[in-house]
């Protein structure tokens, strides 16, 4: 999804940067980092870092990556999300030479503005909408039958815990290709219009945002149940009522053993 | 998940970085040059290189980062090697123009009552967009070869970074050679087990990922509070935040810079 120099014209490029400069002074002003988050925050974007060279196959022999943009913004939170996705990004720009140096505000924009934020927001207002329970959801996906047994599992499946974030992590991969492809269509230096790269892009991402909202539910569904303290210190997952009552009610079992 | 791929890539990134911080101590041209001064002239290399449409300039411009590589005594064949995949894919998605591109017929061919017409606008179209591509590619990994960590480091503190963020990536760069040999553990480990590789996308691959991913950001998470206690120990105070050394800009920095900017700005403008 990297863009690379000589994409994109000035006209594009530079506008990307300003926003994304914006976004990046916004991040660090409202992330209050103490002194502990400090190396947690360096550990985790060096793990992402590492994570997005093990690849999964798509189709056709060709592979693909995790993103982490929706897993990163739901652990970390969108602002710190956006600061350790954007050093992910300078490191893969300025080591691996994956992006470029008049894109990078481009890149920033696609996979850590908007592959950060658009998850958290989905997150958020399906949240409230749902009013979700802890787990369910995923496995209500499968054989539909009759469009009213459709629409009595769509809300199982939303309304879900891992169902929303699954929804979250998918879009959390599609937009930003989406975005990544509309930039490129808009290009006058780019051979092809903006209908042929946009659809060039939703169609691969489509499949890895399936893979990428898997990959996110199993992750997140493995620290809820084996390291609950970390989900709970997070600024979104950690604000949800059923981590609060999941943890009282742990307390409760504790005092009464 | 596909464990071989997963693990070349995790060698060959953790290669690449040792190699980047070896070539970027030989005493070479760009070596030479200050962090600022050099990515300056790059940025204003590939900005100019935006508004090169005509192939004779662009091939003189493509010689510049080869006579600069060579000067750095970076090895070409390796120079070559890391900038040759990207320019080759779009190569591959630019063919059609040669096709589809109206002007003076250059070639003509009719299979199975298909007429085929390549013109010399579309060769030259072609030619522009991936060679362009190329010098690109090939201007930023220039930066890349000629410029190790510390320095990059020094860049960001100069461009006025937050030292926070600097130390950020600072432990980012540090612990991602640990991530990676934490992951190839446990990818070894699943490999030896004899684990079957698939080539589609399925279910029990994403299972498997998510598991390493999961294993991986536990491990992570307790070093994380173990390193914290350890910079804690030595006196860590985020207060005190390390301010990154500025290198000095001497005259030869600024006339590179403003020589690469003058000349390219030139050609750019022909």
């Amino acid at each position: 999804m990297h863009i690379q120099d000589g994409f994109l014209p000035l006209t594009i490029a530079i506008p990307a940067f300003i926003i994304t400069i914006i976004c990046w002074v916004i991040s660090f002003k409202k992330v209050k980092l103490t002194e502990q988050q400090v190396p947690m925050m360096g550990l985790l974007t060096a793990l992402f870092f590492a994570a997005m060279f093990m690849d999964f196959p798509v189709m056709g022999g060709t592979t693909a990556h995790l993103l982490g943009g929706a897993a990163i913004g739901l652990i970390l939170g969108p602002f710190a999300g956006l600061i350790s996705m954007s050093i992910i990004l300078v490191l893969q720009a300025f080591l691996f030479g994956d992006g470029g140096l008049i894109v990078l505000g481009a890149n920033v924009l696609n996979m850590g503005v908007i592959g950060v934020f658009i998850p958290c927001i989905i997150f958020i207002v399906l949240t409230k909408l749902f009013k979700p329970k802890l787990g369910g959801g995923l496995y209500e996906i499968g054989n539909p039958a009759g469009v009213w047994r459709f629409r009595w599992k769509f809300k199982p499946v939303l309304g879900g815990l891992y169902g929303i974030i699954f929804v979250s992590a998918f879009f959390g991969a599609l937009l930003p290709a989406v975005a990544a492809g509309a930039e490129i269509g808009l290009s006058s230096l780019f051979l092809y219009n903006f209908n042929a790269t946009v659809s060039a892009m939703v169609v691969y991402h489509f499949v890895i945002g399936i893979a990428e909202g898997f990959v996110t539910v199993l992750l997140i569904a493995t620290l809820i149940e084996l390291r609950p303290d970390v989900i709970e210190k997070s600024p979104i997952l950690g604000k949800l009522s059923l981590f609060k009552d999941k943890t009282k009610n742990e307390e409760t079992e504790n005092v009464k053993k | 998940m596909k464990v071989s791929q997963s693990l070349r890539a995790l060698m060959e990134g953790a290669e690449t970085l040792v190699y980047i911080e070896d070539l970027s101590d030989r005493k070479g041209l760009m070596q030479a040059i200050n962090p600022i001064a050099k990515l300056t002239a790059i940025a204003a290399m590939i900005i100019s290189a935006l508004f090169l449409t005509k192939l004779p300039y662009l091939l003189v411009a493509c010689l510049i980062p080869v006579v600069f590589t060579a000067a750095s005594r970076i090895p070409l064949k390796q120079f070559f090697t890391r900038t040759a995949l990207i320019p080759l894919l779009m190569a591959l998605i630019s063919i059609p123009t040669l096709f589809l591109t109206a002007g003076n017929p250059l070639w003509t061919a009719n299979i199975s009552g298909i007429n085929l017409v390549i013109t010399t606008e579309g060769v030259v179209q072609f030619l522009v967009f991936t060679l362009r591509i190329w010098f690109c590619v090939a201007s930023l990994n220039l930066l890349i070869l000629s410029t190790g960590f510390d320095k990059t480091l020094n860049l960001l503190s100069t461009l006025r970074v937050p030292p926070l963020i600097i130390q950020l990536f600072s432990l980012t760069y540090r612990y991602f050679f640990v991530s990676i040999h934490e992951a190839q553990s446990i990818l070894i480990a699943k490999e030896a087990r004899t684990y079957i590789n698939k080539r589609t996308l399925n279910l029990q691959s994403l299972k498997d990922l998510a598991t390493i991913l999961s294993s991986l950001f536990i491990r992570t998470y307790e070093r994380s509070e173990r390193v914290y206690l350890a910079m804690k120990a030595r006196g860590f105070e985020i207060s005190k935040n390390n301010k990154y050394a500025i290198p000095a800009l001497h005259t030869k920095d600024v006339v590179f810079a403003a020589s690469i900017i003058v000349a390219f700005t030139y050609l750019a403008l022909l």
